[in-house]
Parts: structure tokens; C-alpha cells; sequence
């Protein structure tokens, strides 16, 4: 069973907003995949359909060959923008520490195994001296930074990114790629984002969606293509996103 | 002044068993108070609050325990307004402003029909600590301890759904079902508060203790302590105020405890001009 994700004929609208029309791809044990496209063009639409947050209309969603959100425990998730209460009393290592909850969590305390993962998964965003800062205090790059230690602190198979690095500076947006990199050793990856230019060295997988979707192994994508693909879509006069 | 209040509660019963209400009532309130503040719910909480006067009313005007008929209503309007929270969309607010104004006309109607119209009103509405008995003290007893239990069990489920409600959907948590259990623990606080100062002024109660704690403090547990402290202190003051000066209870501790977080708030300010 080495498929994890696989998409076939499957739409999404909302309301009479058709967001996604016939999409199918799949994505393989390992793979390391991009999802770039216009604003608008569907990106975040497809990882919550993958997460179960919405549901599909037509076609086939399998997500570890079952229906979606029955394994999302096994998924880490770093959603695109933090909604979050900039007020709201919580310590950026209990945020990391949510990460590792479920629907067993009972009793006010977590145990020393989880504090240990929850040690390491901060020591690896760099955010050790953090760890007691209040969330909403954090500058964007931190609270993204924290988003993805509590993605990746329960060690999932599948790790979901929408958009992770959109305020991080780009020395340390190189870091994060390298350290997804690194992931990727154990971990499928799924990122949507819009800097092509580090992306492209990193994935095996380039999906580009505006409402429709075309999958292309990333070797044989130039950076030029991709370049022009994007510039064009950037326009927004094409509906149409080919390669 | 104040010792004055002091011999006169080593003497009296009736100021003993007002003093242990309030601690029951400030020991649910930290509890409830910083999930009603965190959430910002306080809406919610006052169409709660004031449509339990519908069950008392029921419960006086056909003899029941207006107690049972106070929590029994609660949890009722506990679990509708968390199904609307989840599917009513848009249309939260006047939903609740619906079941807010209905409940309470229900419980004046009820009241109106029953013998002793004027005083029950103003009991339930604005609460009459000096009257608690030693029964009351035990059924606020079991109620604290519930809303202390519910919150010990929940903890880490409420703070997670309070803070991201969608990641904890992710996390396979139920947060609807979460989210319910913790308006019925908010629910079950309002009963005990409308003993110590009336249904009316629950919100208020409920909002400046956590409102304050939260000025000192960004953890919820403390939070939950600072407030109880709190409300406690407030409470204190305030009976002692409207024992002195012969003033309407549930008023007295409100004020003081409106009049605490408006000073908090300035010095805060002023601090952080200062640094
Ligand atoms: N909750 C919603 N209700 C209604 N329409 C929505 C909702 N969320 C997204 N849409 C619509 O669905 C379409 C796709 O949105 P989506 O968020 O998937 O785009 P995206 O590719 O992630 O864009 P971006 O680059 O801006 O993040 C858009 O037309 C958007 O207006
Ligand atoms: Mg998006």
C-alpha cells in the first residue's frame, strides 16, 4: 500500500462556487509534493478535503486508502493563516503540546513522554527559548514556526503545509526547506506554496490547480517553466493552468 | 467598619452561611468565568442566565425545587444554544436574544401567577445571599464540586477546542460535543450565582473576575485561581459593604468587582507607558 493520497474525477463547490472540477492525482509514499496555483485557485480547498474538514461531491477521495479524517491522527497539519486570538492565554509549548492530543485526552495534565516530544519537536523549529512566550506575542514567522512544530511533534506519516513560510525571512525559510527535507526521510510531504524558486529544488511532485489540476513529475519541469506558468497565472487571464 | 462586619459574622448564622456561598460561588466562577472569558461568550452566558428564570418560575408556580427547576432549564438551554453555535450559522445571535427574552418572560409570567410575586422576582434576579440555607449550602456544594469534576476532566479538551476548534477537529476531537459539556459546566456556575447575586448580574460576575486575572496573568489555571481569589475578595467586600450600609447584596459585589477591573486596567496602562 504505498499510495497515500489519490484523487480521482473529484469536485468541490461552494454554494454554486465551483472551486475544483475533476481533480485527480495521487501522491505516493515518500513523495515530497508541491501545490502551487493563483490565489484563489482551490490549494487550501484540496488539503481540507484531504483532511475530512469539508466533503467531496463527486469522484473517489482516499486518504491511506480509507475515507477522509478517519486517519488523521496519523496527518500533521500547518494551516495558512493562524486565526488565532492574538489575546488568547496560551504558552507557545502547550500550543506544540495540542498537537499531541486526542479524543482520550482526559485529565488536566500531559505526561512526561509528551513533554519530552514536545522538548524536541521546539528544539528542531529553534523555538527553545520560546517555549514559555505567549503565542499571540510571537511575530508571524514565530507563530508560523510553531504551527509547524505542532504538525510535526506526533511524528505523522503525512505532513499537510498550507503556505508555511509566507512570513518567515528567506535565510530562514532555507532552513525550513532543508529541515522538510530531512523530514521527508520518514515523513510524505504535501506543501502548497507560492515560492517556486526553493520549492523546486526540494520536491519530486508538482501540482499546479486553478479549479482543474495537472500533475507533473518535478525532473521534468524546468525552473523556467515554472517561472512562465506562474507569471501567466499571476495575470489571471487563463483559466486553464497547463504545462 | 469592616470589624464590625467581622464580629457580627462570627455571630450570625445567617452572615456563616453567606460567606460559604460566596466561596462556592467563587470557587465555579474561576472556573467558569475564565472559559466564558477566553471564549467570549459572555452572550451566550447571559441568554443562558436569563432563561433559567423561566424554569424557577415553572418550578415556583407548580411547587417543585426552584433549584431543580433552575438546572434542569440550564442545561436544556446549555445544549441548544451549543447545536446553534454549530449548525445555526449566521443567525447565532438573534437565536439566542430569542431564547433569552422568551425565557425570561416565560419565568416572570409563572412568577406573576404564584403567591409572593414582588420578593421571589427580585430573589432570582438580583439574589439574596443573606437567605441562604444550610440545604442551599449543600446543593452548592455538589454543584461546585460537578463544575470542578467536568473541569479536571476536560481541561486539556476545552482549552484545545477554545483555542483552535479546527485543529481539534483534526485531532479528532468532538468539539461540538465538547463545546457543549462546557456551557453545561458554565450552566450549572449560573445556578449557583443566582443565589449569590441574581440572575441579571451573572454575566458581570462571571466577566470581571476573569477579566481581571487575565491582566496579571496568560495561563489558564492561573487564570482560574487569580479569578477565584477574585471573586472571592469582591464578594467579601461587597457583603461587608451592603451589611454596613444596608445596600442590595448581589449589587454591592458586582460594583465592587467592576470597580477592581477598572482600576486594573488603568494601572495597566499606566505601566505600559511606564516600560
Ligand atoms: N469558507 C468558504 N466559503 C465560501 N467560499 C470559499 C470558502 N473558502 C474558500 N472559498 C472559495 O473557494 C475558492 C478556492 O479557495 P482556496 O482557499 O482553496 O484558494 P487557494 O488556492 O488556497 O488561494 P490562496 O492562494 O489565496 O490561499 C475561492 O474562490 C474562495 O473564494
Ligand atoms: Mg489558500
Amino acid at each position: 500500500m504505498n499510495e497515500v493520497i489519490s484523487f480521482q474525477g473529484v469536485n468541490f463547490s461552494y454554494g454554486k462556487n465551483k472551486v475544483l472540477e475533476d481533480i485527480t492525482f495521487s501522491i505516493e509514499k515518500g513523495d515530497f509534493a508541491a501545490i502551487i496555483g493563483p490565489n484563489g485557485g482551490g490549494k487550501t480547498t484540496i488539503l481540507k478535503l484531504i483532511l475530512g474538514l469539508i466533503h467531496k461531491e463527486h469522484g473517489t477521495l482516499k486518504v491511506f486508502g480509507q475515507d477522509p479524517a478517519k486517519n488523521n491522527l496519523k496527518i500533521g497539519y500547518v494551516p495558512q493563516f493562524s486565526v488565532h486570538d492574538s489575546s488568547f492565554p496560551i504558552e507557545v509549548e502547550q500550543v506544540v503540546m495540542s498537537g499531541l492530543l486526542n479524543s482520550f485526552s482526559f485529565g488536566p495534565f500531559y505526561n512526561k513522554e509528551i513533554k519530552e516530544k514536545v522538548k524536541d519537536a521546539l528544539a528542531k523549529l529553534g523555538l527553545s527559548d520560546r517555549a514559555k512566550d505567549r503565542f499571540g506575542s510571537l511575530s508571524g514567522g514565530l507563530k508560523q514556526r510553531t504551527l509547524i512544530a505542532r504538525a510535526i511533534v506526533s511524528q505523522p506519516q503525512l505532513l499537510l503545509l498550507d503556505e508555511p513560510v509566507s512570513s518567515v525571512d528567506s535565510s530562514v525559510e532555507k532552513d525550513v526547506f532543508e529541515m522538510l527535507n530531512e523530514f521527508n526521510k520518514t515523513m510524505t510531504i504535501v506543501i502548497v506554496s507560492h515560492d517556486i524558486g526553493f520549492i523546486s529544488g526540494f520536491v519530486n511532485k508538482l501540482a499546479c490547480v486553478n479549479r482543474t489540476l495537472v500533475m507533473n513529475d518535478a525532473k521534468n519541469v524546468t525552473f523556467n517553466d515554472i517561472d512562465a506558468l506562474y507569471k501567466g497565472n499571476k495575470v489571471g487571464i487563463n483559466h486553464k493552468c497547463g504545462i | 467598619m469592616m470589624m464590625e462586619f467581622f464580629n457580627a459574622v462570627l455571630t450570625f448564622n445567617f452572615l456563616q452561611n453567606a460567606l460559604a456561598a460566596a466561596f462556592l460561588a467563587s470557587f465555579s466562577c474561576g472556573i467558569s468565568g475564565t472559559f466564558v472569558h477566553i471564549n467570549r461568550i459572555t452572550f451566550i452566558t447571559g441568554g443562558i442566565a436569563h432563561a433559567v428564570l423561566g424554569g424557577v418560575g415553572a418550578a415556583v408556580f407548580f411547587g417543585f425545587s426552584p433549584m431543580a427547576g433552575a438546572i434542569a432549564v440550564s442545561i436544556v438551554f446549555a445544549v441548544i444554544l451549543g447545536l446553534i453555535r454549530f449548525n445555526g450559522g449566521q443567525h447565532e445571535d438573534t437565536v439566542i436574544s430569542a431564547l433569552w427574552g422568551c425565557g425570561m418572560s416565560a419565568g416572570i409570567i409563572f412568577i406573576y401567577f404564584s403567591p409572593g410575586y414582588a420578593v421571589n422576582l427580585s430573589n432570582y434576579l438580583f439574589g439574596n445571599i443573606l437567605l441562604v440555607s444550610k440545604g442551599d449550602l449543600i446543593s452548592l456544594s455538589i454543584l461546585a464540586a460537578v463544575v470542578f469534576l467536568i473541569m479536571a476532566v476536560f481541561y486539556r479538551q476545552f482549552a484545545a477546542v477554545s483555542f483552535d476548534e479546527e485543529y481539534a477537529r483534526i485531532r479528532g476531537l468532538k468539539s461540538s460535543i465538547i463545546y457543549i459539556v462546557m456551557l453545561i459546566m458554565i450552566a450549572l456556575t449560573i445556578v449557583v450565582l443566582m443565589k449569590v447575586v441574581g440572575l441579571i448580574l451573572v454575566i458581570a460576575f462571571l466577566s470581571f473576575p476573569s477579566a481581571t486575572a487575565s491582566i496579571f496573568s496568560s495561563k489558564i489555571p492561573k487564570i482560574m485561581l487569580l479569578s477565584f481569589v477574585f471573586s472571592f475578595v469582591f464578594s467579601l467586600t461587597g457583603l461587608g459593604v451592603s451589611y454596613s450600609y444596608n445596600l442590595p447584596t448581589g449589587a454591592a459585589i458586582t460594583l465592587v468587582a467592576g470597580f477592581v477591573y477598572i482600576i486594573s486596567i488603568m494601572i495597566r496602562r499606566y505601566y505600559e507607558k511606564l516600560f
